[in-house]
């Protein structure tokens, strides 16, 4: 015969139906599943907290390059950033495009309907139709003015024969002056400079700013093969956009 | 032609059978042809008279080495604190150094001795605690074939455990080993013998949560409760599979092989909390574990890796090392324990009774081991063991292998194949020990001691 072991006696285990304090934690636990499992269906949850920071800071940022973002999260890894712009895009709650800008590339971030909607924020009015690229370069150049102290502001109206809505204009020395981005194309700066100088008497200077030197150089050589555009050639500027953004986001 | 005399007949069955290796009488022949003192009357006598012994010789020969001259040369390191046997050939005794934990291996076919050499182990070592107490060594024995150590064991004054007759096991954590760590082992262990890889992770997050739910409102001091396999399974059906696993065919496989377990394994694993090892240790007690015709076949395999992962894991996480040796764990029949099959089942990491016999020694405790199957037996187990003892083997690789251990020569083949019942060689690979193979004649036991047959 053998003996029971008994001289520590085992404590015998409770079956889980008598023991309703552990029933109601597992009950929890199913809760707690089900919960996340409809956060998921609905789409209310699911972003990264990189993601969640990056789409936060948008707004009160809403024309820094995404470099001034990331530094500010502190994500440094390019693999990691492109991960998370990949979440946002797939989301649909931004979208990024990088930029030509003198030598090098610059990310630029937009926020869409649903970015929007996520941190619960109304979009600012007025650029819907816009490209990412010269919204952004036209903010910079009028952040630029404003460093200045001049009172300048984007979609500026320039009185004339009709309206014409200049990319940014602001009055220096009672004089309008207004800044006109050329991004990619090639036959617009024409009409820009038509409607500014041939159907309006009240731009004293329009400064066409590119994105390149070359693009400035190809917009330079048209404007001076037309014709009606050669008396106002004292009063055409011209420069690119990479030194207004460094002056407004300094390195 | 001219007639080879007797002399020269006695100088080649000496050398050519090694005669002098095998007994002292041979030695004093030899060195007395030597110097010339042997006569052809003399050699013819020895021939004649000694013709049975030349024939055994002929007949079964050693290709051992000679024997050390004398038990101090034998035994320069220490002398043995338990003795085993007689080398054959000699009246030097040989045995066992306790200075320290040290592991052996027993390996041979059936009946050639193997159980016998661990009783005697058993009994020398008990003997031993009887006269030093101080300097007690508990011997822990898992009996997988029921009867062969009970009736010693009973005589001896051991307990005996039977888990067909109510014993219970918890699955709790060894003192002071943190709780999800722990989970996480025994998952894995379960995982790995019931052939569950998959599923490993779902009983991992399952005993976590219902470890937590058990001892919700414990106080300190109060012992942890275990969550048991039935309370998992109780658990699976009564929550969503979702909740413990990425895939639901992963969590029905846990709840079958749970199931299973329950079934067949009885109330064995039913008890929140329970004893250990540590605690028969502690209590200067020796116990045969008996578990026999365990079903499903895993779980013996299972309830051998609980119980030695609670007692090798515990120590080492509360850094108890020990120079001297607490404790000898006898696992016989250890084929399935240590097979290439069974290592293989974990694949990143070692299984418990492998973890013994590599790092048991710091922690005092010692594995004595009986495989039938040199061969199928892994690799690095042979590296950590101090002793070993090789009987009569069965198959032609365990012979080849086992002759490959010792560094015999190539026709020794037939030396380990007409070993008699109750001889092997012996090899001591620890520092300081002879360094080559000897027969070793076991001792014999009282009657009472052995089973049906006295080896």
């Amino acid at each position: 015969m053998t003996e029971t072991y008994d001289i520590l006696p085992f404590v015998p285990a409770v079956p889980l139906s008598q023991q309703p304090s552990v029933l109601a934690y597992l009950k929890a636990l199913g809760t707690q599943q089900r919960i996340g499992q409809l956060q998921r269906i609905s789409g209310s949850s699911g972003l990264s907290e990189h993601g969640q920071q990056l789409l936060a800071l948008k707004p009160a940022n809403p024309y820094a390059p995404v470099v001034k973002l990331w530094a500010r999260i502190g994500v440094a890894g390019v693999s990691a950033q492109m991960a998370i712009c990949n979440e946002l895009k797939q989301l649909e709650m931004a979208i990024f495009e990088d930029v030509r800008i003198g030598r090098a590339d610059v990310a630029l971030m937009g926020l869409l309907k649903k970015g929007w909607q996520h941190l619960e924020k109304e979009p600012p009015a007025g650029t819907h139709n816009d490209t990412l690229a010269h919204d952004h370069a036209k903010n910079w150049i009028r952040l630029d003015l404003q460093r200045q102290g001049y009172e300048a502001s984007c979609e500026y109206p320039v009185p004339g024969d009709r309206t014409h809505y200049a990319d940014v204009g602001c009055k220096i020395d009672g004089q309008l002056h207004v800044c006109e981005v050329v991004y990619k194309s090639h036959a617009n700066v024409i009409l820009h400079l038509s409607a500014c100088f041939l159907e309006s008497e009240a731009v004293a200077v329009v400064t066409v700013v590119a994105f390149t030197k070359i693009h400035l150089a190809k917009l330079r050589k048209l404007v001076d093969a037309e014709p009606s555009l050669r008396p106002f050639a004292d009063r055409i500027r011209w420069d690119v956009i990479e030194g207004y953004l460094r002056r407004v986001y300094p390195s | 032609m001219s007639k080879v005399s007797y002399i020269q007949q006695l100088w080649h069955v000496i050398n050519e059978h090694h005669l002098a290796d095998r007994s002292q009488y041979w030695t004093y022949i030899l060195m007395m042809l030597r110097l010339g003192m042997i006569s052809e009357g003399m050699a013819k006598a020895i021939l004649f008279g000694r013709e049975d012994e030349i024939q055994d010789a002929i007949d079964c020969p050693s290709a051992l080495h000679r024997l050390p001259r004398s038990a101090d040369k034998l035994h320069a390191s220490g002398h043995p604190d338990i003795e085993l046997g007689t080398l054959v050939g000699s009246d030097m005794r040989f045995g066992l150094r306790l200075d320290r934990a040290r592991h052996l291996i027993v390996l041979g076919k059936t009946d050639t001795g193997k159980t016998h050499l661990l009783k005697v182990m058993m009994v020398r070592t008990d003997a031993r605690n009887q006269s030093a107490p101080d300097m007690f060594i508990c011997c822990i024995v898992f009996d997988r074939k029921g009867g062969d150590f009970v009736r010693l064991a009973r005589r001896l004054g051991w307990l005996v455990i039977n888990f067909d007759e109510g014993t219970r096991v918890a699955l709790g954590p060894p003192q002071d080993f943190p709780v999800r760590k722990w989970n996480h082992m025994l998952s894995e262990s379960f995982a790995r013998r019931a052939g569950l890889i998959k599923s490993e992770s779902c009983l991992a997050l399952l005993l976590n949560q219902l470890t937590v739910a058990i001892n919700q409102g414990r106080r300190p001091g109060q012992p942890l409760l275990a969550p048991t396999f039935s309370q998992c399974l109780e658990a699976l059906e009564r929550t969503p599979a979702s909740i413990w696993g990425g895939k639901e065919p992963y969590v029905d496989t846990l709840r079958h092989e749970l199931r299973n377990v329950c079934q067949a394994g009885g109330d064995l694993f039913e008890a929140a909390a329970g004893w250990d090892l540590e605690d028969i240790i502690a209590q200067r007690r020796s116990i045969v574990i008996v578990m026999n015709n365990m079903r499903p076949a895993y779980l013996r395999l299972f309830l051998v890796d609980l119980l030695i992962s609670r007692l090798l894991y515990g120590r080492m996480q509360r850094c108890d090392r020990r120079r001297l040796p607490e404790a000898f764990l006898f696992v016989d029949e250890g084929d399935e324990d240590l097979s290439f099959g069974s290592e293989s089942a974990y694949a990143t990491s070692l299984s418990p009774l492998s973890a013994l016999l590599k790092q048991g020694r710091g922690f005092g405790l010692a594995a004595a081991v009986g495989v039938t199957h040199f061969g199928n037996i892994s690799r690095f187990v042979l590296s950590d063991v101090s002793y070993q003892f090789f009987f009569n083997q069965a198959d032609p690789v365990s012979r080849e292998e086992a002759r490959a251990a010792l560094t015999l020569p190539p026709e020794s083949h037939i030396t380990l194949k007409s070993l008699p019942i109750g001889q092997c060689i012996v090899s001591e690979a620890s520092a300081g020990g002879w360094p080559h193979g000897m027969q070793l004649q076991i001792d014999p036991l009282p009657e009472e001691d052995g089973d049906d047959r006295n080896v």
